[in-house]
């Protein structure tokens, strides 16, 4: 695992496509950042990809098809020093001990099944089958904070805040929460960089660029991003799907009038409700008299 | 008789610290604490958690500590529900726990009893020999597995019950049957047994002989002492029904003890753990006693000495 293109075979050989199938509300992700949170930080990021792609021979198409990529796994792990033969309908890699290799994940059946589907992916498609390791979570926690796992342990991550850097800063300092052992100073100085941008739009692509650095060590193997299905009932109102999960419980109420309630599911996200607009507006207008009142004491001054 | 029942009770309180002591010891044992979590802590912060649980002083203080807090019935604060002290947790679920195996024990024993009175009865009948496979079926099939077929079949399939979670009678049906089918196995062979044996004593002939209907026969003298081994098995089973049962809980998403218990354990919340074994521990205790004080009232023969 310490060989960079062993770790980059790995990740290629996961039909990522196939993956979402198996969990249905997932869509495949080859970036750490996962998508559909920061629309400008994406924006940023295809920027910055394409230039910083282009510039090493490459291009932001031939990225994102990192999905899968059986053939290409197949040909790093031989220059890697472990050819991958063809065996009857398969394949097999004889050179490559799994002996300290394992998946290693905490008992639950979702982590069960796409640990499996892990395994039978590189079982397949370069011959390689990794044991699989599960225990309680009490006890995965600490054995993963100090990179006790051999070869692969199984990671989730929720961001915390609506901003890149809430995923990103799991590989910061050498004390990070990443949970690989991996550590960059490098890394470190683009992300204070970046921090120490006040224009939104630059700093999302120096964030960017210290992704692409980050991802390029391949040091994790990102599989997918997965979608929250949430039910609420139509008189619950002034709560509305958002990429975070985060919900601003002050602004819900309920709704007596069942004229009033919820019905358009498919329009959820776009109507404005005038309750929660009203308070929305009152609190921007303390804010508003707030800065009023600091610019009037100044003039006084 | 008193200084028997004096005797037990006072045996009660060394044999739950030793419970506490074990699980104490167990717990410290197991990897990870209450305070992991994805995030790694810094070194300063967790220190500092440490020295707010007490966590950096010597075990054996920490064993003292412990020990002297539960001896006076106080297990403090969990270390998960933050504010919510361990008493207060386990009262507030001990009704759903109690609710279900309250009405599983009676069911069982009021099912288990009445067959097994009239598998003995009958023996080698047909009743018999269907009784006794369906005692035999209900012994051998766990509740992991009874549990989720009854959901299936009446639940997902005839859409008939609720398949899981708290609320209105149609909500007990399932995880009560659950829980009575083990149970009610084991009462109806341990009645017949009793009973196969006790229908053929001395006494029984000699009431016979007094000319009293078969009905005293069978009731008064008869089931006094084929209903023993049934004691003996209820009581326990009782505390065990009462103080929640992890599997059906579980399966039927029922906020009881057995539920937060399970939680409890996986979030390596001492203080709530302990609280729970100790109350379960004298639980059982308790029952056991109730059941040797009831063997002096149902079986004339045992005497305390």
């Amino acid at each position: 695992m310490d060989n960079q293109k062993v770790r980059e075979a790995f990740a290629l050989a996961i039909d990522r496509d196939d993956y979402v199938k198996l969990r249905r509300t997932y869509k495949p992700l080859v970036d750490f950042v996962p998508f559909g949170i920061y629309p400008k930080y994406e924006e940023a990021r295809d920027k910055v990809y394409t230039a910083e792609l282009k510039k090493q021979g490459s291009s932001l198409d031939e990225w994102k098809a990192r999905k899968f990529n059986a053939e290409k796994a197949r040909q790093l792990m031989t220059e890697a020093g472990f050819p991958v033969q063809k065996s009857g309908s398969g394949w097999s890699c004889p050179s490559f001990s799994v002996d300290h290799v394992s998946i290693t994940y905490n008992t639950a059946e979702s982590n069960k099944s796409t640990a499996e589907f892990v395994q039978a992916q590189w079982k397949q498609n370069l011959g390689i089958t990794v044991p699989l390791k599960n225990m309680e979570f009490k006890t995965f926690l600490p054995l993963l904070n100090r990179v006790d796992y051999e070869g692969f342990g199984r990671r989730g991550w929720v961001g915390d805040y609506m901003d890149p850097y809430t995923f990103l800063y799991l590989f910061y300092s050498p004390q990070n929460s990443g949970a690989t052992g991996w550590w960059d100073p490098k890394f470190d100085r683009m992300l204070d960089e970046a921090n120490n941008t006040v224009d939104e739009q630059v700093r999302y692509e120096k964030l960017a660029a210290a992704e692409l650095y980050m991802m390029q060590k391949q040091i994790v193997v990102p599989l997918g991003v997965p979608g929250t299905s949430w039910l609420k009932k139509p008189y619950v109102k002034g709560l509305y799907p958002n990429p975070g999960t985060l919900h601003p419980w002050k602004f819900v109420y309920i709704e007596r009038d069942p004229a009033k309630w919820d019905t358009d599911v498919e329009n959820l996200l776009t109507v404005k409700d005038p309750i929660v607009q009203q308070q929305l507006a009152a609190i921007v207008k303390t804010q508003q008299d707030f800065v009023k009142s600091k610019a009037n004491e100044k003039a006084a001054e | 008789m008193l200084t028997f029942i004096l005797r037990r009770i006072l045996l009660i309180v060394p044999m739950a610290l030793l419970v506490v002591t074990v699980t104490w010891g167990l717990i410290r044992v197991a990897p990870g604490t209450f305070y992991d979590s994805e995030k790694k802590l810094p070194p300063a912060i967790e220190a500092n958690i440490r020295a707010k649980y007490g966590l950096d002083q010597p075990w054996y203080w920490q064993y003292w500590l412990m020990i002297k807090n539960v001896a006076k019935g106080d297990f403090g604060d969990s270390l998960r529900y933050i504010g919510q002290s361990v008493n207060e947790i386990i009262w507030r679920h001990l009704p759903y726990s109690a609710t279900i195996g309250l009405l599983a024990y009676f069911i069982a024993l009021i099912i288990g009893v009445s067959a097994g009175i009239i598998a003995a009865l009958k023996q080698n009948s047909r009743f018999d020999y269907g009784a006794m496979a369906a005692a035999m079926l209900g012994l051998s099939v766990p509740n992991f597995v009874l549990g989720p077929i009854l959901v299936l079949v009446l639940a997902l399939g005839l859409y008939i019950l609720p398949p899981a979670r708290w609320g209105g009678i149609s909500g007990l049906i399932l995880p009560v049957a659950t829980l009575a089918g083990v149970y009610a196995a084991y009462i109806a062979r341990l009645t017949r047994a009793g009973m196969l044996e006790v229908m053929r004593s001395d006494y029984i002939r000699t009431a016979r002989a007094k000319g009293l209907s078969e009905t005293v026969v069978l009731l008064k003298h008869g089931l006094r002492g084929g209903i023993i081994p049934v004691v003996s098995y209820t009581g326990p089973a009782l505390a065990a029904l009462l103080a929640g049962t992890v599997v059906v809980e579980r399966i039927f998403s029922i906020p009881g003890l057995g539920n937060i218990f399970i939680q409890a354990v996986l979030n390596r919340d001492e203080p709530l753990v302990l609280g729970i074994v100790a109350f379960l521990s004298i639980l059982i205790m308790v029952f056991n006693l109730i059941v040797d004080i009831s063997y002096g009232f149902l079986d004339p023969r045992i005497r305390y000495e």
